[in-house]
């Protein structure tokens, strides 16, 4: 079976809805850590960095991943790596979307609603690109191994972690 | 071709980011958040740098997508004309729906 538009929609739809599960997981994890930590400024600060730089990006590019290949196996879509490709930024921007939304609905209650509209706007133009970016990465890693059957195409998904990491890490260092 | 596609798709969505590193100080402060981060003056130059980076960045994934020459590769699977599924390229019957992929085989050679 060949993709049509309802698949990017279904793709756009299922990439906000893992996006809700992959922070419910890192929420999780951060919960799972506290109890380790003995609120000094130093060990919260590496919490935070733990929580940000390696749990978030590991959650959020498997869970960004994941709409084409629940497509692929439920619609038994053939996918090529193009297509693969298409799919993965599609959900990313649906992961995004909700995302930057919920951070919106944050910023309202906490700045009022004239500062909440350009914090949506950095948002738009630091967040959702990374995502997209990483997801490129990370679904030509994926579709690479379903089309070609070799494993050391893992390595893109790899290194859209790093990246997505950096990412958060830059941004968290720079005190946006 | 999906290689040079990606490098394709990455320029474009690096373009995006570096606007977004370069006016994020702008936005910052035309939003009246300065309180937040007191020292983000300082931090206009290295958000610039950054973003300068990544228009580099950009433009070589560009011109990366333009020069290289993709080898072709063999996909280890086939698909079978008459379950759809995508089965190993060295099966001679289906595995799923026990149909002859022979045929098959040979068109695609």
């Amino acid at each position: 079976m060949r993709i049509n538009r309802s698949h990017y929609f279904v793709s756009l739809l299922l990439g906000a809805v893992f996006g809700i599960a992959a922070s419910f997981f890192s929420t999780s994890q951060m919960i799972m850590l506290l109890p380790f930590v003995f609120f000094e400024e130093t060990q919260l600060n590496v919490l935070l960095i733990a929580a940000v730089a390696i749990l978030a990006p590991f959650a959020e590019e498997l869970a960004k991943i994941l709409p084409p290949f629940f497509l692929k196996t439920q619609e038994n879509l053939d996918l090529g790596v193009v297509e693969w490709m298409k799919l993965g930024v599609t959900s990313a921007f649906g992961f995004s979307l909700l995302e930057n939304l919920s951070y919106f609905w944050v910023f309202v209650n906490l700045f009022g609603t004239n500062i909440a509209v350009w914090l949506l706007l950095l948002r738009f133009l630091l967040s959702t690109p990374t995502h997209l970016m990483t997801t490129t990465l990370a679904s030509y890693g994926v579709g690479s191994w379903d089309n070609y059957g070799e494993g050391e195409y893992f390595v893109f998904l790899a290194l859209a972690m790093v990246v997505h990491g950096l990412f958060n890490l830059g941004t968290l260092m720079l005190g946006f | 071709m999906s290689f040079k596609k990606m490098l394709m798709l990455l320029s474009v969505l690096l373009i995006w980011l570096s606007l977004g590193w370069i006016s994020s100080t702008y936005i910052l402060e035309y939003s009246g958040l300065i309180l937040v981060t007191p020292v983000f003056r300082k931090l206009r130059s290295t958000t610039i740098f950054v973003g300068l980076f990544l228009l580099f960045l950009s433009a070589t994934f560009f011109v990366a997508s333009r020069l290289l020459k993709e080898e072709k590769r063999i996909s280890k699977y086939i698909r079978c004309r008459v379950c759809g599924r995508k089965i190993p390229f060295d099966m001679v019957i289906c595995p799923y729906c026990f149909s002859d992929v022979r045929e098959r085989k040979n068109e695609l050679d």
